[in-house]
């Protein structure tokens, strides 16, 4: 009999659920699950995970023997860029500045926008720092500067 | 009679100036960012509580109570302008009031979604006061195994009315509680899942996980469809509200603030039950269901009410107890710890007026609110407007200074990029993010209130069913799962949530 994937959502989930669970239980073996008297710090993770597994093989067995459901479909190009804007205002912060961090944010941002405009996303870029600099700088008095060491500010 | 006293001690020590003043810039930053496509409640009072810190605590309060009431309303406009809705429970009213905007009749949604919300708001603010001083009497005397079964009822709500599989979110609470275990463990001292790094010692940052689980994720969604371009604003239209229309949304929303003022005392997702139930109701009751999904007026009269009423009755487990109902009670919690200010029952004692002020002021936002927004709507109509492709980098740079700003740490962004990835993976295989951040939320205390009713029990775990008040209160969340899984209910609740 071949089995094959009928809910390719309620599969991956189930996947994921089932490998995060048994994530947990391994990173937290250490954890002492003690006993209803004398509960320890591993109790709480260890029955969430144990109920995770659950959950996740019961899906996975859905998946399988249950009712057809929609494809899995990532956007994985406005994840990476989207993402990949908020880890370089994180890393340029600091050694930049704000209005620097801001403007390679909002450019690398404005990728995953098509048609991408060089000019335009420098334009807005700049306006939003602009905008940034002066509420929460001037306004809130964030302790960040607008230009940073590297850049000699 | 005590409970007037008691409203004249709270709108004392608010009606001033200043306090109206701060108000009326809360409310009106609230609803700017609240309009927001992709900005809900909860990541809009996140964004502007750096605003609340350099302030004395009774305006900061007045403040968070303008930005509450104006996120909220804010989201209600996309919902009806957009078909965006901006948080949970403006869902359903989107359904008809979406509709209502594509008849050009926008202006009257909006106009009845504020009137109704402004009345459901004033009685609950009464119900509120009424219940206030009674329910803190009677929490004194909660022990733990009975706060236990509060915060059990809270995660049962929210499981119950995500959207989609029950099975799904009841993992995905499983999967915030342990998310919720990360850092210094308050019982033993040990370090959890910390990876040897200093930064998780507090756990994870709640903001950054609202952003990156909502805002982000939000983001990525739209860029990804093929329509993310192309946001067409209806007509907003004329504001007045003809006689039959106000005639024909008074009992909705007079039923919907019952329904709203009950259930949004219970922790979890009352305000979202609470539509979602009025607009079940309204539908049965009317004369003509049929007219709903197709621009009832009702349809958005009732739920809305409804939804004001629970969001304002909400404030009560969080003043009472302490205990927040929902994401953004938790972000009010976290405002007032802050400040200094740790509510619950000897809130009420110790410093009663501003207990009280915060309930005024509650009142007030709302008012305010219907004051300022009514004639505004047609610059939120114009913010809306602007085009996604100006919008979204903005709200992008936002999200991560607003998460910096919070804890002046770089390392809460890579916290919020790390929740956006698990959000978007998981929203695209059908699981809902709110079960996941309210199991973070909602964890600690269901842990520490377990350990502490077992060591006064010695293990015997009869004791929740021993106590009156955790008996009746674990009875009623497994009613309501019971509920959910009965097949009439679950096909019933699908077809609602699906629309």
């Amino acid at each position: 009999m071949t089995l094959s994937v009928k809910n390719q959502q309620d599969m991956g989930c189930g996947a994921i659920f089932v490998a995060l669970g048994a994530l947990c239980l391994y990173l937290g073996r250490d954890y002492r699950f003690g006993s209803l008297a004398a509960v320890g710090p591993g109790f709480m993770p260890k029955t969430a995970a144990v109920i995770l597994i659950g959950i996740g093989l019961v899906l996975c067995l859905k998946a399988l023997f249950g009712a057809a459901g929609p494809k899995i479909w990532i956007p994985l190009k406005a994840t990476v860029l989207i993402l990949g804007a908020c880890l370089l205002f994180a890393l340029t912060l600091r050694p930049l500045g704000l209005v620097v961090a801001t403007l390679l944010t909002v450019v690398v941002a404005r990728v995953a926008h098509r048609p991408f405009n060089a000019w335009r996303s420098l334009l807005l870029g700049l306006a939003i720092a602009l905008v940034m600099t002066a509420l929460f700088i001037w306004g809130l008095g964030l302790q960040i500067r607008a230009f940073g060491p590297v850049l000699g500010g | 009679m005590e409970l007037f006293a008691n409203l004249h001690t709270g709108f004392a020590a608010v009606l001033s100036l200043e306090a109206i003043g701060y108000c009326f810039i809360g409310a009106l930053l609230g609803t700017l960012i609240g309009v927001l496509p992709g900005i809900g409640p909860a990541a809009t009072i996140s964004l502007l509580l750096p605003f609340t810190f350099g302030i004395e605590p009774l305006p900061a309060m007045i403040m968070l109570a303008g930005i509450y009431y104006g996120s909220q309303y804010g989201g209600s406009t996309t919902a009806i302008l957009l078909n965006l809705p901006g948080e949970a429970s403006s869902v359903i009213t989107a359904i008809d009031g979406y509709r209502m905007a594509q008849q050009g009749r926008a202006g009257t949604a909006l106009a009845i979604a504020a009137i109704g919300s402004f009345v459901a708001g004033t009685l609950a603010t009464l119900v509120v006061a009424a219940v206030a001083t009674p329910l803190a009497e009677v929490a004194l005397g909660f022990g733990a195994p009975d706060y236990f079964a509060l915060v059990l009822v809270g995660i049962t709500t929210c499981i119950v009315v995500a959207n989609g599989s029950v099975l799904k979110a009841f993992a995905m609470v499983a999967l915030g509680l342990i998310l919720g275990t990360v850092g210094l463990d308050q019982n033993t001292g040990i370090g959890r899942f910390m990876f040897g790094q200093a930064g998780f010692a507090d756990g994870l940052s709640f903001v950054a996980a609202a952003m990156g689980l909502f805002g982000l994720t939000e983001i990525i969604g739209n860029l990804a469809s093929t329509d993310a371009g192309a946001r067409r604003t209806h007509k907003v239209g004329s504001l007045i509200v003809a006689r039959k229309d106000l005639k024909a949304a008074t009992p909705p929303i007079m039923r919907g603030t019952v329904m709203g003022s009950i259930l949004g005392i219970l922790p979890g997702s009352g305000a979202l039950l609470a539509s979602f139930l009025s607009y079940s109701v309204e539908k049965r009751v009317s004369a003509t269901p049929e007219r709903f999904g197709h621009g009832a007026i009702e349809g958005v009269a009732g739920p809305e009410a409804a939804n004001n009423a629970a969001s304002q009755t909400s404030f009560i487990p969080m003043l009472t107890l302490g205990i927040p109902s929902n994401a953004v009670m938790a972000m009010m919690i976290g405002a007032l710890l802050m400040q200094g200010i740790q509510p619950g029952p000897s809130m009420l004692e110790r410093q009663p007026e501003l207990f009280w002020g915060l309930i005024a002021s509650m009142w007030i936002g709302n008012a305010l609110l219907l004051v300022l927004n009514l004639p505004l709507v047609g610059i939120w109509a114009r913010i809306i407007g602007v085009p996604y492709a100006i919008l979204y980098p903005a709200i992008v740079v936002l999200c991560c200074v607003g998460v910096f700003a919070i804890s002046n740490s770089a390392f809460d962004v890579y916290v919020m990029c790390g929740f956006a990835l698990l959000g978007m993976v998981l929203l695209r295989l059908g699981c809902e993010p709110t079960p996941l951040l309210l199991g973070m939320i909602l964890g600690p205390m269901l842990e520490s209130y377990f350990i502490r009713a077992m060591a006064l029990s010695r293990g015997d775990l009869t004791i929740f069913l021993s106590r009156p008040v955790s008996a009746t209160l674990i009875a009623v969340a497994v009613v309501m799962v019971v509920l959910t899984c009965l097949p009439a209910i679950a096909r019933n609740r699908d077809r609602v949530l699906k629309e």
